[in-house]
């Protein structure tokens, strides 16, 4: 019975060791496509690596026609999200940027004023325009699908969940993020007006995204 | 209880509006605003918006104590009376009647102001 042992099990493992350095190189390859063009991506995008707020958008106007960031390119503005139902710091929120926009004093066309709905479901194109005329100053009112909104939202770091209310209408409100979001020209995000910020600094702001 | 506030605009399509109530406690008791309506509207309840790392959210706040002498006093951000199913919207300088009801003083009829929403500092205001 004096085989050669080596014999057969030989070349099914030199098999299996020539297709796992096969696999290694593919997957190294793989790899490094992967890696390397998100990085491109990034660096063309955004000047910070991995997260940038804001970026490209596509939304619904209150013409119910597409509204594409685009539009914006080359004016800066204040974005706000919120709700047409959310009767208190919605309302007071985009109230006191037309507020701020005239105290500038350099007319309606200094920056825009941008409120997206958080509450896709209610609020139609035809509701946030409607809205928008609220306060007697041109506000740019947004909605979409909630896919749409969801990741808008997300892309701007803003937080919306739907919260069951039974006194608000249809038995629920909308919680979300608070702050202004302030866009430059080139679309970059500058910083943003938080709830409780005086006018004097939120003012200071203003004069960088419009400089 | 001596009343005065203002409601926020609104525009047709709206169901909600916001009013924002002064209320003062000239009595010599401690009372408690338990309820708030309005007739241009098919029911109003009491909630307070908090903001809590940034996420705004409102809640219904439950009944409101005023002390003796003391006022309470509603503003943007806070806390505020939620009128809602509006009959018709509400328009800047009309006058909207509404009834508060206390545990104490019983039934207070007032009338508060429409303004544009925004035009009160609506920041530094908290409610006591």
């Amino acid at each position: 019975m004096a085989t050669t042992p080596t014999e057969p099990s030989r070349s099914p493992l030199r098999t299996v060791r020539l297709v796992i350095w096969g696999l290694v190189a593919l997957a190294a390859i793989v790899f490094a496509v992967l890696l390397l063009r998100p990085q491109q991506q990034d660096q063309v995008q955004a000047g910070l690596p991995g997260f940038t707020l804001g970026g490209p958008f596509t939304l619904v106007g209150a013409d119910g026609k597409p509204f594409s960031s685009q539009q914006l390119a080359g004016k800066p503005y204040a974005m706000f999200f919120g709700f047409t139902n959310c009767p208190d710091v919605c309302p007071n929120t985009l109230g006191r940027l037309a507020k701020l926009r005239n105290q500038l004093g350099q007319g309606d066309d200094a920056f825009a004023i941008v409120f997206v709905s958080v509450d896709p479901k209610r609020d139609t194109p035809e509701a946030v325009g409607r809205y928008a005329e609220l306060f007697g100053t041109p506000i740019i009112g947004l909605t979409g699908s909630e896919a749409q909104v969801a990741q808008v939202a997300k892309q701007h770091a803003i937080y919306q969940a739907r919260v069951a209310d039974p006194q608000a209408p249809d038995g629920y409100t909308v919680d979300h993020g608070s702050a202004v979001l302030l866009f430059g020209r080139d679309g970059k995000f500058v910083a943003t007006i938080a709830q409780e910020e005086g006018d004097a600094p939120a003012l200071d702001k203003l004069r960088r995204i419009t400089a | 209880m001596h009343v005065s506030g203002w409601a926020g605009a609104t525009v047709p399509g709206q169901k909600t509006a916001a009013v924002y109530l002064t209320i003062h406690n000239g009595g010599r008791a401690a009372d408690q605003l338990l309820a708030v309506s309005s007739p241009i509207a098919t029911s109003g309840s009491m909630h307070r918006t908090v903001n809590a790392g940034g996420v705004l959210r409102m809640r219904p706040s439950g009944p409101m104590s005023i002390i003796p002498g003391q006022q309470l006093q509603m503003a943007p951000g806070g806390l505020h009376v939620m009128l809602h199913g509006l009959k018709a919207p509400l328009r800047v300088g009309s006058r909207v009647p509404v009834n508060l009801r206390f545990a104490k003083a019983g039934i207070v009829r007032a009338q508060v102001t429409v303004q544009r929403p925004g035009k009160a500092e609506n920041h530094g205001h908290h409610a006591h």
